[in-house]
């Protein structure tokens, strides 16, 4: 190997850590501008969790639009300016092209036109909305097996302007008249108004309480107590102790106001006098805030994500051109990627105070590292390059996964109390997901095992051989991760509730897991298959594990309804599929193999039942 | 005896087969997949009765399709839970019989099998729960009491392995394992016939000596006449057959069994669309109908549970007609009817237990996370009373956290408005047992890999 040559090994990771360092940088206002920014570091519950308003603002803003910013006149803003515009019931919240509807149908009742990217305003269909009501309600009167894909768009396009509705009633500036009958009046109205959104859906809680006896208050129901507040006191009725204005809610009023007139001294001032109060009063559970807004600029899974096509195509390339230095500057660029997944993963530890694991989205970007760790452990172990391949392919799969499930919103909720056991998330919910990686991983090797078997010449003995033991041995990990941590479930629900084992989909998919791999290894001692047929086995493990990790979520809706062109269901029939024709493929007789020439000579099967091999014998 | 020993190997060789191993597995692996897809139409306790614990069973082709596909309405026979269970056992318990050698020999031999013995009994006695407090409520940390229990199960697992290692050396990891699966499908055998579950809905300031089962009904028939002491006949909703006629000496009349609706809803008797009759005669049945429903779905992410109704005729002794009822569980008052002169009171209830103790709500709490419906913790404040032990205790029962009391365990399992409780009371003696065998699969599964680590390793290096 040339010593020039050498150089890649080190540049290309550094390169790809410059660009991840130029990341970090967190976003600042303008000299002079509004300071949205820092108005996006204060806090906010939304879901019964403390976050800045930035990140209330980019899940809304994925949920209305799929993306984490928009466009105005063809410039990328952040997401921030549009809450900030939504929520101050400035002019510009109707213009922002934010609404993405992509069903051709619902799009003609609002009377759109098709338009790339399929995103729209407010000011486009509002004119409309009467006629879309009407369809609405014809929608939500149909049985659930009943709803096509139209109607679930309607359905969900209703929800995302509730959402939008909500984020702009909470944060209403309320206008009280002065005199007797006028106050009353009003008082009555917008007390009604605020009750009616209240009981319909939950709003943001934009006011932090003084003390322990207080709650968080969207801002429309503290500004209205405050008015209440202030009415008393000029009448000079008594004022109980706790029935002093709202420190926060003055700065607020001025803040939306001046954002709507465009006043920037008056918003700047206006926020800092509110930091300040914060700074001297501040709130439980808002110290992460400022980490959590780095966090949301810094957006480590998709630089993660971007970081594993390189590593993949690198890998490919160190194939193609057998390049030991390729091969070796992949290794080192997934380890930068490897680590900024694990920061990102520990940022979100650090953000929730929960374990890694407490929804889908998180089991994705989990098993994304268990994979690529595996992957990097195993390179180590025999550097033939298929680590790599594995991790970098399965690195992006899982981030691609989790960045489609972010867009439902918030991936840090918070748990139902049944299942706010810290102890159990951190175990039984490890342990499973763990299981999950290994059998994915096993999977993936079979799959590089089958097809470089049979549309390449590389399958050397060597590399069978290699390949045929890690599948094994990844195999016999998944089943003691899938068995103990699918018993530990069983003992959490004990405990909970006093049932092991109680047959419910959930725990049924997580069985079948076990009883698969379990499975491949007893097929393989009896001698009915060997390297070849455990390979074909490992791709039915990635089936089994799919259906367990998305497939039994699906029967509740899916099996019912509109199913199969729902997303997910789809997505997994596709990939369900794609593992069939693999296996099918790997079932070909080995005589058309490319590799046949080189493979390892098949030795004529044990007869079954012979003495088991003793355990020395991988 | 020279000549039995070849025998029983013959009979016993191919139960021991793997292939039979690696086909139940197969066998077992398309149950759970299909008893899975078929919640998306039945209750789970449905699917877990008709598909898992029982023999055989019968699958319709349906379910494997979504439900807006029409499919011929073929049925397959297949194998039930129990016979893959025993099956799985038998062939397991052969395979150690035929093939897991003993590979030590007099002495050590001896000294291995003591050790095992030792071990089996430890464990047998953790299982009936020794180390643990007779009479208490949980306390502590759900992680420490779990980590506990966990340990234990560690404990017994280590000694098992001494013995097993002495016994089979480099087999030991596996035995262990086996040893482990075995346990728990016996502890799932054990759960499936002797496992009881029912439930105690309490409002505040209430004492309660009884709990209900809402998986099964009964239809009690009540002689009030004692204020004292209700007098109360229970007939189980499992003999509330369709067409048959439920007779007993204790029974005051004779009940027919006109129709029994698994779940079912009621409707107004008086807005009934034509051709549709009435069957009831008499009682509450007269201004309102019931009609059946589809059983609750084990997929239905709001789950609920089923309310049964039934149709009812009663004889008297005589042949004489005494009126059609309809009886529902979906409304709680009892229905009155006279017979022979005396007044007997009817109702379809879920199954009732009563308990030597009782238990008094003294407070519930009930809180939620912030601008959400999501609840954050409830627990109620309960106080426990038994005579016979002269036991009287506050106890606070919450999320995660039970009281475990005379073999039973209360849960915090759901709740009725802000003033109710409803604790689920679960009876199994065997729960300990799938944290013993939890660890002894694992300490087993570890030892077996780490000896295979061991020869890898050791290949590698001398290559």
């Amino acid at each position: 190997m040339k010593y020039s040559h050498k150089i890649w090994i080190v540049l290309i990771p550094v390169i790809a850590l410059a660009w991840v360092a130029s990341k970090a940088r967190p976003e600042t206002d303008a000299e002079g501008a509004m300071r949205v920014h820092e108005f996006g570091k204060l806090p906010v519950v939304f879901h019964g969790r403390v976050k800045p308003y930035d990140t209330l603002a980019r899940n809304s803003l994925v949920i209305l639009s799929d993306k984490q910013t928009f466009e105005v006149d063809g410039e990328k803003r952040p997401a921030i300016e549009w809450l900030l515009d939504t929520i101050s019931d400035s002019p510009a919240m109707l213009t922002h092209r934010v609404f993405r509807i992509t069903n051709l149908q619902l799009l003609e009742i609002l009377g759109l036109e098709r338009r790339k990217g399929f995103r729209y305003a407010y000011e486009e269909f509002g004119d409309r909305l009467q006629k879309f009501q009407e369809q609405y309600n014809q929608v939500r009167e149909l049985h659930p097996s009943q709803r096509d894909a139209y109607a679930s768009q309607v359905l969900e396009f209703a929800e995302k302007l509730s959402l939008f509705r909500n984020l702009g009633d909470s944060h209403l500036v309320p206008r009280i008249r002065e005199d007797d009958a006028g106050f009353a009046q009003d008082m009555t109205n917008y007390g009604g108004f605020l009750r009616q959104i209240k009981s319909g859906s939950f709003l943001p809680h934009g006011v932090p309480p003084r003390n322990a006896d207080e709650e968080w208050k969207p801002f429309l129901e503290a500004a209205l107590i405050d008015k209440i507040t202030e009415r008393s006191r000029e009448m000079g009725a008594e004022l109980q102790a706790d029935s002093t204005p709202h420190a926060a809610v003055g700065p607020m009023t001025r803040m939306l106001s001046a954002r709507k007139s465009g006043n920037v001294t008056a918003f700047n001032t206006a926020l800092g006098e509110y930091q300040n109060w914060l700074a001297a009063n501040p709130p439980e559970d808002t110290s992460r805030l400022a980490y959590e807004s780095f966090y949301n600029t810094f957006q480590p899974f998709y630089l993660a994500l971007v970081l594993y096509v390189f590593a993949a195509v690198l890998s490919c390339f160190s194939w193609l051109f057998a390049g030991p230095v390729l091969r070796r500057s992949a290794f080192w660029l997934l380890i930068v990627s490897f680590g900024v997944h694990i920061f990102a993963i520990t940022s979100r530890i650090i953000i929730s105070g929960y374990p890694p694991v407490t929804n889908l989205y998180g089991s994705a970007i989990f098993i994304g590292a268990g994979c690529v760790g595996l992957g990097l452990l195993l390179e180590r172990l025999y550097p033939l390059g298929m680590g790599n391949i594995v991790a970098a392919v399965t690195g992006f799969l899982t981030l691609l996964i989790a960045h489609f499930l972010s867009l439902d919103g918030d991936t840090l909720e918070m748990m139902q109390a049944v299942l706010d056991t810290k102890f159990w998330l951190a175990t039984h919910v490890i342990t499973v997901t763990l299981g999950y990686t290994a059998t994915y991983f096993a999977g993936g090797l079979a799959i590089l095992y089958l097809l470089r078997g049979i549309f390449t010449k590389t399958l050397t003995r060597q590399v069978a051989t290699s390949l045929g033991k890690m599948i094994y041995g990844v195999i016999a990990f998944a089943l003691l991760l899938s068995f103990v941590g699918t018993v530990l479930g069983g003992l959490w629900a004990d405990d909970s509730w006093g049932r092991f084992w109680g047959w419910d989909p959930k725990e049924n998919g997580a069985l079948i897991i076990v009883l698969w791999n379990a499975l491949v290894l007893h097929a393989r001692w009896a001698g009915l298959v060997r390297t070849r047929g455990v390979a074909v086995l490992a791709v039915g493990g990635n089936i089994v594990t799919s259906w367990s990790w998305f497939g039994v979520n699906q029967l509740g809706v899916g099996m019912h309804s509109y199913g199969f062109i729902d997303s997910v269901a789809f997505w997994l029939i596709l990939f369900v599929a794609s593992q069939l024709a693999i296996i099918g493929l790997g079932l070909l007789p080995r005589s058309i193999w490319r590799s046949q020439k080189n493979a390892v000579a098949v030795p004529p099967a044990p007869p079954a039942d012979a003495e088991l091999p003793e355990p020395t014998e991988a | 005896m020279a000549n039995q020993r070849p025998l029983l190997f013959t009979l016993l060789k191919p139960l021991a087969s793997l292939r039979l191993t690696v086909a139940m597995m197969a066998i077992s692996i398309f149950l759970v997949f299909a008893g899975t897809v078929a919640q998306v139409d039945k209750g789970i306790w449905t699917v877990v009765d008709e598909h898992f614990r029982c023999y055989f069973t019968w699958f319709h082709l349906r379910i494997f399709f979504p439900r807006s596909m029409s499919v011929p309405d073929i049925a397959f026979p297949y194998l039930g839970g129990y016979t893959i269970g025993i099956v799985l056992l038998a062939n397991l318990l052969a395979a150690h019989a035929v093939r897991f050698k003993m590979r030590a020999r007099g002495a050590t031999l001896a000294l291995g099998l003591i050790v095992l013995a030792g071990a089996s009994v430890f464990t047998w006695l953790l299982i009936q729960g020794m180390f643990t407090k007779d009479v208490a409520a949980t306390e502590g940390d759900a992680s420490l009491r779990v980590l506990w229990r966990l340990i234990k199960g560690t404990g017994a697992a280590v000694a098992l392995l001494a013995g097993c290692l002495i016994v089979f050396r480099k087999r030991a990891g596996i035995v262990l394992v086996h040893g482990g699966v075995i346990l728990l499908l016996i502890a799932e055998f054990y759960t499936g016939y002797r496992a009881t579950e029912s439930q105690m809905r309490i409002p505040e300031g209430v004492t309660r000596t009884w709990t209900y089962d809402q998986r099964s009904m009964e239809l009690a028939v009540i002689d009030p006449s004692d204020p004292a002491t209700e007098r109360v006949i229970a007939i189980p909703s499992s003999r509330l057959k369709p067409g048959k006629t439920v007779r007993h000496e204790s029974l005051p009349c004779d009940i027919e069994v006109l129709d029994f609706m698994r779940n079912s809803t009621v409707v107004d008797a008086s807005k009934l669309p034509e051709g549709v009759t009435n069957p009831a005669t008499k009682g509450m049945g007269v201004d309102a109908m019931a009609i059946v429903r589809p059983q609750v779905s084990g997929t239905d992410p709001n789950q609920t549970s089923d309310r049964p109704s039934a149709y009812v005729r009663l004889r008297a002794d005589d042949g004489s007609d005494l009126g059609t009822f309809m009886l529902t569980s979906i409304f709680l008052e009892r229905q009155k009817v006279e017979i022979d002169g005396k007044q007997w009171e009817l109702s379809l209830r879920p199954k009732r237990t009563y308990k030597p103790y009782s238990i008094e709500l003294l407070d519930f709490v009930h809180d939620v996370y912030v601008g959400t419906d999501r609840p954050k913790d409830f627990s109620s404040y309960i106080r426990l009373r038994d005579p016979r032990r002269d036991i009287d205790r506050e106890v606070r029962i919450w999320m995660n956290n039970p009281l475990r009391y005379d073999g039973e365990t209360f849960y915090q399992s759901s709740y009725d408005g802000s003033k109710t409780t409803v604790l689920q009371v679960v009876r199994n003696d065997s729960w300990m047992i799938p944290y013993v065998s939890c660890m002894i699969v694992l300490v087993g599964l570890m030892t077996h890999f780490g000896f295979t680590l061991q020869g890898f390793l050791k290949r590698r290096a001398a290559s």
